[in-house]
């Protein structure tokens, strides 16, 4: 292992060291690349000389950096439905070339037919990497008319829920608490609002949006099976514009304009559900409603300095009475500076705050009440050196530092009068990672992007350190001691490498595609529900609970079809092997509980699977067919004899359509449609009747032994465009109607097992009763007004 | 304190449909269950003895009535009988030969033979705490509008909690002698985290009318008795909510392969009448 180690080491600094010789005499062309309406960053936009057939694509910030020998070249800057810029550069001195490109068609009613199509999916090194713009989640028909990035998210191979209504979401048989979910850098510890039905991003200030399935570069750890990227919009430093929308449950409200033309803007979005009126009826006094604000400042010091600004701050509220409920919430904070050292060093310094909270208070009154609330809060700081090395190298150095802080519980209940506190100790944690990564084009046919990652966590004082004997496998563990630590000290240190590599190769129009990642994850999410909630828990890996492990192995073809591209293709296979994954021992109880890390056991996990995707990106008829066939076990001592068993999210079939056709210039139908698998769950086989109840017993004492029935459901909707043909109106406005599930197909969120009547009297009979609970159970109409001005 | 609010959370949040569904269940072999209780009162003990059946059979768990049934304090065995009176509605339930009581500080350990297996368990006897004293205070709410009409009485209860150790109870309210609880799937137990010294006017179950009498019985349980009955709630409260935890099968402290739980307790009861 040590020697293997040596050697990737010792040939990454050969690779370095190589290409550094050979940066000999060349010139630099860098700069920033905007969209001209609202001077926005174009990540990803592409800079591609003619005469070479080389080129490069613009960083997150959109800054792009490309070092040639001296001539004179044609550039192309060119991104998916603009424009493409053409620009003739002789090259003899470094130059500063920043671009704005401008929309294919300003106006919002016309069809856009993109002159020419790119074929990034095929050419880049990245595989296994999603990409939704805002533009396609809006034309998505969404539950309650209401627009989601994480419900769309779900529409794409590879990607799933457990069920309607739950929390979070599952990417290649991972866990919800695997997948790292970044705003704008800052770690969201809770994606939901309203029990998962929506996500916290407002799709008003979400400018990009990537998920990364497999081949995770090395800037990107501490998750075993995804890593969710999400950016907010700059703000327009153009002009002011409102838009916002009004629909079923929510309204929305955004605003954003320059403060200093082209030099700083901002950004400001609200959103306020108002279902807790709608519900009124079926609920009495109980309240439950949401809202958020995200927002973002920033501003430009000069050309190598840039410095933004943004938070995010949501809440969910679910109460029953005027003093009893329940509450929880993410806050977020980021600052980051970009500074250009020169024109092929590029950095960002970020500094983040993260926090996400629930509470409860039940009681009713100050004699008889109990409290309880739960935190976890985050500080971070990220530097980032982002070098263009030269045309065939860019290379990403960084590092990462996590400070936590976990409060898990801190509850007191007062009993007439009388208060018990039973509140647990915070826990203390360091996660920090050094990283070096690097893209290298070896020539036409081959890209390889190849990095390694050093993460190391301490979980340190002040707080109790517990030593637990094992008892038989699968069983609560026994307490044996507790011994205090006072200062910050290191409890337990651990350390691994991680090292990641993608490989591009290309075959006439397509491309194959390999990538091996290996991740640690020290931080767990504790879930022992059904279905993900917003209390499960977030914890750190201690002298008891060891960091996951994992390790995935991807490989892929990709191929477009037709003129323009207008197919994309692809499929994937995928194998993840992971080690120590969380399980729970029989009869966890991960409620304030102190011995916590006594019921946590762990298991081998494996997942493996294909993924298809057929995308038609062109013509008045789009959209995708993406179909997953997976499988996700777990192997744990104790458990289910110890042999492989399904995760709870095991989803064989995944298959997802969507659909537009647009209708006429102002009508656009869509419609998708989802078939899942139905998860496993763990059912019981018999009953037994004793002490006057009957209960429901699992003979073969299996974990996840039977599936749920299938989740599927077909969703339409309409977009119509008010106004008539060729007038252009004031604002751009747009209406959707929608009808989710629309066959009203009872699509399970669980199946639970109760006893059917009262207490049994001696002698009668008494069944037990499967149930089966479905959140929607109906088909859901709505109606939503957007609009732009 | 736990359950209640998780039972609270599980309440739908939006227009959802709760139905039955026949699910295709593996059919099985069926499994000793035992029931006892050893308590501190002179009596004829009881055990009880059954097989489990599949989840969706015909027909009442079934009684065994061909065990060989005994207790021993580790001195003195006492040895139980089928059903002596005999009672076609106390088949399966097995009675001490003689009466005892059990003391606190022994464990006791049951003994059951069913068709030459062999199951066997143990379980401490704890003290437990006096009942001070009940009251009956007239409930507002039920009052007003009552679910019963005349049923507004509600039963408190005093008590002082050793907070010393580390106590269990199981409590049994019982009105005109009839076992009364809010929801049929009830058991009321507690460990002593959220119980002050001062247990001062506890609410219990149900409502009662002038002249009812009401009753309390306190049971001490073990540890091991604490988690069965926690395992058993879980059971019974399943809602499929976002807060439930998949089933699990309740831990027993029968060895041999039989489930159930064999109980050691000591009991204080207290009466009181509801009157003007």
């Amino acid at each position: 292992m040590n020697s293997g180690r040596q050697l990737i080491l010792f040939s990454l600094l050969s690779i370095f060291s190589v290409t550094i010789l050979s940066a000999q005499e060349k010139i630099t062309l860098s700069g920033y690349i905007k969209n001209e309406a609202d001077g926005e960053a174009m990540i990803g936009a592409t800079v591609f000389v003619e005469e070479l057939s080389t080129g490069t694509s613009a960083n997150i910030y959109g800054f792009y950096s490309i070092t040639l020998p001296p001539g004179t070249y044609t550039i192309q800057y060119r991104y998916v439905s603009f424009s493409t810029q053409v620009k003739t550069v002789e090259l003899t001195e470094g130059q500063r070339l920043d671009i704005e490109l401008v929309t294919e068609s300003k106006q919002l009613d016309e069809i856009v037919v993109t002159s020419e199509a790119l074929d990034a999916n095929v050419s880049d090194v990245e595989m296994s990497v999603e990409k939704l713009d805002i533009k396609t989640i809006e034309k998505i028909p969404a539950f309650l008319g209401e627009v989601d990035v994480l419900k769309s998210i779900q529409l794409l191979p590879g990607v799933s829920s457990v069920g309607e209504g739950s929390s979070g979401f599952n990417v290649r048989g991972g866990s919800v608490g695997q997948n790292l979910v970044l705003l704008d850098d800052a770690p969201v510890y809770n994606s939901s609002h309203l029990f998962g039905f929506f996500s916290v991003f407002n799709p008003d200030a979400v400018k990009d949006i990537k998920l990364i399935k497999g081949g995770i570069p090395a800037n990107y750890g501490g998750r075993l099976s995804s890593i969710l990227d999400v950016r907010m919009k700059e703000g327009n430093s153009k002009e002011r514009s409102i838009s916002g929308g009004i629909g079923t449950v929510f309204s929305r409200l955004a605003v954003q304009g320059p403060l200093k033309k082209d030099k700083s803007s901002f950004f400001v979005a609200v959103r306020r559900s108002y279902i807790d009126i709608l519900a009124k009826p079926f609920t009495n006094d109980a309240t439950l409603f949401f809202y958020d604000l995200t927002t973002k400042v920033n501003y430009d010091f000069n050309d190598n300095n840039k410095l933004y600004l943004s938070g995010y701050f949501g809440r969910d509220v679910f109460r029953f009475d005027e003093r009893q409920g329940f509450d929880w919430g993410n806050v977020t904070g980021t600052l980051r500076w970009n500074h250009l050292f020169n024109d092929r060093l590029f950095s960002n310094f970020a500094f983040i705050v993260s926090s996400f909270d629930y509470g409860f208070s039940f009681g009713e009154n100050d004699l008889d009440k109990f409290d309880w609330n739960s935190r976890i809060v985050t500080y971070t700081f990220k530097p980032y050196f982002n070098y263009f090395l030269n045309t065939n190298n860019e290379l990403l150095i960084g590092g990462e530092a996590t400070y936590y802080k976990f409060r898990p519980a801190e509850a007191v209940g007062v009993s007439d009068g009388q208060v018990s506190d039973i509140s647990l100790d915070n826990k203390f944690a360091l996660e920090s990672a050094v990283y070096v990564d690097n893209t290298q084009k070896l020539s036409d046919k081959i890209t390889l992007r190849y990095g390694l990652r050093f993460s190391t966590f301490q979980y340190m004082g002040p707080g109790n350190v517990y030593e637990f004997q094992p008892t038989s496998p699968g069983e609560r563990k026994e307490l044996i001691a507790a011994n205090q630590v006072n200062g910050r000290e290191s409890i337990k240190t651990y350390y691994n490498l991680e090292p990641r590599a993608s490989l591009r190769y290309k075959i006439g129009n397509g491309s194959v595609k390999a990538s091996y990642t290996r991740t640690a994850q020290y931080i767990h999410l504790v879930s022992n529900t059904a279905a993900p909630t917003p209390i499960d828990l977030w914890t750190p890996s201690t002298n008891n609970v060891e960091p996951q492990l994992g390790d995935q192995y991807a490989l892929g073809y990709f191929r477009n079809f037709g003129g323009g591209n207008s197919f994309e293709t692809s499929i994937e296979g995928y194998y993840r092997d992971n080690k120590k994954q969380v399980e729970y021992v029989r009869g966890a109880d991960i409620f304030i509980n102190e011995y916590l890390e006594g019921d946590l056991i762990n298991g081998d996990g494996r997942a493996y699977g294909v993924e298809f995707s057929i995308k038609k990106n062109v013509g008045n008829l789009n959209g995708w067919i993406s179909y997953t066939l997976g499988r996700s076990e777990l192997k744990t001592d104790g458990i289910n004899n110890n042999e492989w068993y399904p995760t709870r999210y095991d989803q064989t079939h995944n298959l997802k359509l969507f659909g537009e056709y647009q209708i006429t210039k102002r009508t656009s139908l869509s419609a998708n449609f989802t078939y899942i698998t139905g998860a496993p769950i763990t059912a019981p086989t018999s009953r037994f009747t004793i002490q006057g109840v009957t209960i429901p017993y699992d003979y073969f004492n299996q974990r996840n032994n039977l599936r749920i029935p299938a989740t599927h459901r077909l969703d339409i909707g309409l977009k119509w465009l008010p106004g008539k043909p060729g007038k252009e109106r004031r604002v751009n406005d747009y209406f959707v109607f929608s009808v989710y599930n629309i066959y009203g197909n009872k699509n399970p969120f669980s199946i639970f097992f109760s006893q059917d009547q009262g207490r049994v009297i001696m002698g009668d009979q008494v069944n037990t009763l499967a149930n089966q609970f479905s959140i929607i159970g109906a088909p859901v109409p709505a109606i939503s007004y957007n609009f732009v001005f | 304190m736990k359950r209640y609010i998780i039972a609270i959370l599980a309440m739908a949040v939006l227009a959802s449909c709760e139905e039955t569904v026949q699910l295709d269940l593996k059919e099985t072999e069926p499994v000793v269950i035992i029931d006892g209780l050893v308590s501190d009162q002179f009596k004829n003990q009881y055990v009880k003895v059954s097989r489990s059946v599949d989840f969706y059979a015909e027909g009442t768990s079934k009684a065994i009535t061909n065990a060989t049934v005994s207790v021993t304090d580790g001195t003195t065995t006492y040895n139980y009988i089928h059903n002596p009176t005999p009672d076609p509605e106390n088949d399966g339930l097995y009675f001490s030969e003689v009466r005892f009581a059990g003391e606190v500080g022994k464990t006791y350990e049951l003994t059951v033979q069913v068709d030459g297996a062999t199951y066997t368990a143990e379980d401490s006897l704890y003290p437990v705490t006096a009942i001070d004293s009940l009251t009956f205070i007239i409930n507002d709410d039920e009052f007003e509008e009552p679910e019963r009409e005349g049923y507004y009485y509600e039963m408190l209860f005093y008590a002082h909690e050793p907070q010393e150790t580390e106590d269990f109870y199981l409590f049994k309210f019982y009105r005109n002698d009839t076992l009364v609880l809010d929801s049929p799937t009830d058991i009321y137990f507690s460990n002593d985290d959220l119980l002050a010294e001062e247990i001062n006017g506890i609410p219990t179950a149900s409502f009662y009318k002038m002249g009812d009498t009401g009753t309390v019985e306190m049971y001490s349980i073990s540890n091991a008795g604490f988690i069965y009955y926690n395992d058993l709630i879980n059971l019974l409260q399943s809602d499929g909510g976002m807060f439930g935890s998949p089933p699990v099968n309740p831990r027993t402290n029968v060895k041999g392969g039989a489930l159930g739980f064999f109980q050691a307790s000591s009991v204080v009861s207290e009466t009181i009448k509801v009157e003007e």
